[in-house]
């Protein structure tokens, strides 16, 4: 732009005319397109959550918008918490890491005393008037303390922080095993693996992992440290029949019986919506209830019902977008500690959308997992804000 | 590391594509398959509606059968043997003994798969009760119905008949053999026409039940239904029956059945029984049924919403006459000398005699060393062919008969018919009227083939296969094996009455649809038209006119065998064809010992069926009138005042007697036939 030096001599410009800054401000580089991926996400949960209950809260005599209505809440509760989240540097988190930690793990304690069971799981506690479930929590103050912990050794992990970092992440895993929530405990497993890989362990070190991992799992199932129910919904999804059963579950054992039937219902609805779908509220399955938990864990098979195999591949389109922007975040951090958040976050979104949306279909065992910003819920909403606020929170960041 | 992020990325890529391609599995090639189509339609439930059942009236419009909406009690099956204490709260709640409401829930007639309706038409406080308490009464529902109502009870029940619900049976023969087969498909619950018109004009009363599907979620709450098609009402049925001709016949029967039981029988010296009667009114100029009366009777209120065990009883009780039996179109009788109207026509026809042949009526007639006396002994001396049906010489019509097997006898070379049987035969005796009526009995008129095939099934009953004088000389005055139905009798006094046409009796004059109110609305769907059936072979009109003179003196003459019974009627003005008959059912014998084979003592003996019938008037014939009353002694002292009562009514001579409600059913219950 020669023509404009030529135009506008540098004599001209006042003394006292602050010069502009050499960094742009962090907030214009918002990932704008990944804020719009989740909250597109999110938007269409509510929907979701409204397709899936409105006829049993009529059936029951209640408001058919009730439910749509707490988790659009929580949806404007979670983007609040999304701003909060990229307000301050995140290296002002990775500094609370110990006591974040410390505070989930609290939770994680006050659960196993005076939690509510639902849906299979102790994962509730009462704080004020608004349940939160800790189990959530735990996972985005494991991953901010990983990041801290793995960061501050750049790159190169010793044996002895390896066993500090697999003590960490084993601590929560274990609490939350006890509250019979296997499935999030599975997300933290992941999480620390995910990090464990980019956070720079060695090659050795991460056999052996695999090996131990792999001789407790046979350990755990052979020596009887699960209960049959708990294997039943880990293994009916490889014993039921691939397709729809119409003669019944094969399973003779009932709880296996009763998941596989489950099972049947999740995919006859989602083969229900065929590739174009039965359109919005016209779901046959959907309205009458025929799954299990729709509006929770298999919100999945609403989309699918619904809008066929064209809108549930659009949602596994935008979920893949996510952990991709995830993936960009974390490639271009300004530092190691950034992109072991960004890990963190993409480890943990793409299990749970992996093992949930599996799970619907069949490919997965029954897991208690939520699909992020889907799932009916606060805690898990706000959770997953917070950490695709993590997410970008480092990619703005990433020039100053 | 990039190496590593290479790896996650890898990973990351595969699990993605794994649910890509299960889901095209699932929505592109599983999506249509017959399992998800059948899990798909677990949720739906079809819910038939009832339709409301046609009308029915009479030929003036009187709503003979039409809807009340009301309150129906119901309990499904099952739920007594899972709550018994259902009963209890039940009964409580009704206000009935428990024993009644056990025996609605227990009642037989209902297939296991319905709900078993247990009081009908109950008051809004009992609704509201049920729907109150019903945690402590599960399985029992309260629903608005249609339920099926007689204004005329009793006086219309045997042609109208009753409804009932659909039973296990009829359900299942309905889905294998008519649904879906251009025929609507009864549901579990529908109503069906059980006897009289109700079934027989089932097809255009029941109209179409509406089909729902209810959404049902997998707790089985109803979400929703949409209709698949609404229920269509039965189209209306226009009956020939006149209900004031009706409720006159009725009441005749009604008050002779009474009289003749005052009445001596001069055989059995005991008062006669007149135990069942009937009485038919036909039009004779197309053969419309105009009444059609039976005694005893039954009130089909009874049935509507399935009838109590002790009905049931009452009614399929030997003691009680079986009111269910319709005289008129199902029980044959030995029609007497009624019958000589078919000996007379084939006498002329055949030219055995000429009206003015003049016969020495000597009281008693012999044949193949048989002697068959006149009824009453009596010696008419001689007598042409009006008089010997005037004054009813039976040696007269014996001889016609002995004439005829002679015939057979020596001339077996004639080929045809019997001229006996093959009169009787275009007359309609011996076979189906065709009445659009159920339960319609052929009677019987013998020949030589049928007493051999007879006694080649039951050589027992029947020692002699050979057809014997005495057949054809009984049969020629209407005895022996002879059965002729009420109905059948009528048909063939109405054929001769206008000139030989025999018509199938009709009882419908059109289907109409639908009315809103009262009278249907007048689109006629259907026109019955008059049916002929058969045409008598007449002999000339000189000879007919011969026959003629002779009905009419039965009424009108001095020495007429009913003349009693029509002294009070304006012959001039109606003048009155017909002919008495008093039909020999058993032989009695006074006493224990000494009797011959086949004589019968009281209380075994059967007494005389009295019988008449008529046609008026006489020259240009509206009415064909007969009655028939079982052991009631001779046509002219029951049967035919009967008729000559029945005859001011149609005549308009007197003003119609209502006949009052449950009148039917005090006297059936004192009428159990033993009295005397």
């Amino acid at each position: 732009m020669a023509y404009t030096a030529v135009s506008r001599p540098a004599t001209s410009v006042p003394a006292t005319v602050p010069r502009r800054p050499v960094v742009s401000p962090a907030w214009r580089h918002v990932d704008a397109l990944l804020v719009a991926a989740t909250a597109a996400i999110s938007a269409l949960g509510v929907l979701m959550v409204y397709s899936t209950t409105r006829t049993p809260l009529a059936v029951a005599g209640d408001s058919p918008q009730s439910e749509m209505k707490k988790q659009a809440v929580y949806a404007v509760v979670g983007l609040g918490a999304f701003a909060a989240t990229i307000f301050f540097d995140y290296k002002r988190y990775l500094s609370w890491a110990p006591v974040l930690y410390a505070g989930s793990l609290c939770l994680l304690l006050a659960t196993l005393v005076v939690g509510r069971k639902a849906l299979g799981a102790t994962s509730w506690i009462q704080v004020g008037s608004i349940e939160v479930e800790p189990s959530e929590i735990v996972k985005v103050s494991l991953v901010l303390s990983l990041a801290a912990l793995l960061a501050r050794q750049k790159g190169a992990l010793s044996g002895k922080l390896l066993m500090l970092v697999l003590a960490l992440s084993v601590l929560p895993f274990l609490l939350i095993y006890k509250q019979d929530a296997l499935g999030s405990a599975m997300v933290l497993a992941v999480v620390m693996v995910g990090m464990l890989l980019m956070g720079g362990t060695k090659g050795r070190h991460m056999i052996a992992l695999a090996l131990v991992a792999a001789l407790a799992i046979g350990g755990v199932l052979q020596l009887g440290v699960l209960k049959q129910y708990q294997k039943d919904r880990l293994t009916t999804f490889l014993t039921a029949p691939s397709g729809i059963a119409n003669s019944g579950p094969s399973a003779t054992n009932p709880y296996a019986a009763t998941i596989e039937y489950n099972l049947d219902q999740s995919k006859a609805a989602i083969a229900d919506g065929g590739l174009r779908g039965r359109g919005l509220f016209k779901g046959l399955e959907t309205n009458l209830s025929y799954v299990p938990n729709q509006s929770t864990d298999f919100i999945f098979t609403a989309v699918a019902e619904q809008f066929g195999f064209a809108g549930s591949a659009l949602l596994l389109a935008l979920f893949l977008f996510v952990i991709w922007r995830s993936g960009r975040a974390a490639v271009m951090s300004r530092d190691l500690a950034g992109t072991l958040i960004c890990v963190g976050v993409l480890s943990m979104l793409a299990f749970q959308a992996f093992e949930n949306v599996g799970m619907t279909m069949g490919i997965m065992p029954v897991a208690g997992i939520t699909l992020p910003f889907m799932s009916y819920g606060g805690s898990s909403m706000v959770v997953d804000w917070v950490a695709i606020g993590l997410v970008v929170n480092v990619s703005m960041r990433r020039f100053s | 590391m990039r190496l590593r992020a290479t790896a996650v990325l890898v990973v990351v890529a595969c699990l993605f594509a794994a649910l890509f391609g299960r889901l095209w599995f699932l929505q592109g090639v599983e999506a249509g398959s017959a399992a998800v189509a059948q899990v798909a339609a677990q949720g739906i439930e079809t819910v038939y509606i009832p339709a409301p059942r046609g009308q029915i009236f009479d030929r003036n419009g009187v709503l003979l059968a039409g809807n009340r909406i009301e309150q129906v009690v119901s309990v499904l099956p099952g739920a007594e043997a899972a709550h018994p204490s259902i009963v209890d709260q039940l009964s409580a709640v009704l206000g009935e003994p428990v024993a009644k409401v056990r025996a609605a829930i227990d009642n037989v007639q209902y297939s296991p798969y319905q709900p078993v309706p247990v009081a009908e038409g109950v008051s809004t406080s009992v609704v509201l009760a049920i729907d109150e308490n019903q945690s402590l009464l599960p399985g029992v529902e309260v629903q608005a119905e249609p339920v099926r109502f007689y204004p005329y009870g009793e006086t219309t029940a045997n042609i109208l008949g009753y409804v009932s619900q659909i039973t296990g049976a009829e359900y299942a023969r309905d889905r294998n053999e008519h649904c879906g087969k251009g025929v609507g498909c009864y549901g579990t619950g529908s109503v069906i026409g059980q006897a009289g018109v109700e079934e027989s004009f089932e097809n255009y009363l029941r109209g179409r039940p509406g089909v729902e599907r209810v959404q049902v979620d997998s707790q089985g709450h109803v979400l929703n239904s949409y209709t698949v098609s609404p229920p269509v009402a039965g189209d209306d049925l226009v009956l020939s029956i006149s209900l004031t001709d009706q409720q006159a016949a009725v009441q005749a029967l009604d008050d002779w059945v009474v009289k003749a039981r005052g009445m001596l029988d001069h055989v059995s010296l005991h008062d006669f029984r007149a135990p069942a009667a009937s009485m038919v009114v036909e039009d004779p100029r197309n053969g419309q049924i105009l009444a059609l009366a039976t005694y005893p009777d039954y009130n089909p209120s009874d049935f509507v919403g399935g009838i109590s065990q002790a009905k049931w009883s009452y009614y399929n009780n030997a003691t009680n006459d079986y009111p269910l039996i319709d005289r008129a179109v199902s029980t044959g009788y030995a029609p007497g000398s009624t019958w000589k109207l078919i000996t007379a026509t084939a006498m002329l026809r055949y030219g055995l005699r000429t009206p003015d042949t003049v016969y020495y009526d000597a009281g008693s007639y012999s044949i193949g060393g048989q002697i068959f006396n006149d009824n009453d002994n009596t010696q008419l001396g001689d007598v042409n062919l009006a008089q010997a049906i005037t004054e009813s010489s039976d040696t007269y019509f014996y001889s016609i008969g002995g004439q005829f097997y002679q015939q057979y006898n020596y001339g077996k070379h004639l080929s045809g018919p019997d001229p006996l049987q093959g009169v009787a035969s275009q007359y309609g005796l011996g076979h189906y009227s065709g009445i659009a009526l159920p339960g319609e009995e052929p009677g019987l008129v013998p020949d030589a083939q049928i007493v051999a095939k007879m006694h080649a099934q039951y050589p027992k009953a029947y020692p002699d296969g050979n057809w014997e004088p005495g057949f054809e000389v009984q049969e020629a005055i209407g005895e022996g094996q002879d059965l002729v139905t009420p109905l059948q009798l009528d048909d063939a006094y109405a054929a001769f009455a206008n000139g030989g046409t025999l018509y199938v009796p009709q009882v419908s004059l059109a289907v109409e649809a639908p009315g809103h109110s009262g009278r249907a609305n007048g689109k006629i769907m259907v026109l019955f038209h008059p049916h002929v059936k058969d045409q008598v072979t007449m002999p000339s009109a000189y000879d007919r006119a011969a026959m003629l003179q002779g009905f009419e003196g039965v009424t009108a003459s001095s020495v007429g065998t009913a003349v009693g019974a029509f002294a009070n009627f304006p012959m001039t003005k109606y003048p009155v064809a017909g002919k008495t008959g008093t039909a020999q059912v058993d032989s009695y014998c006074a006493t224990a010992t000494g009797c011959g084979a086949g004589y019968l003592t009281w209380p075994a003996y059967k007494q005389d069926t009295s019988v008449f019938a008529s046609f008026a008037p006489a020259a240009a014939p509206r009415f064909a009138v007969d009655a028939v009353f079982e052991q009631s002694g001779y046509g002219a002292d029951v049967a035919a005042p009967a008729v000559e009562q029945l005859y001011q009514t149609l005549f308009g001579l007197n003003k119609p007697v209502p006949k009052s409600q449950g009148a039917g059913t005090t006297s059936t219950t004192t009428g159990t036939g033993t009295k005397g």
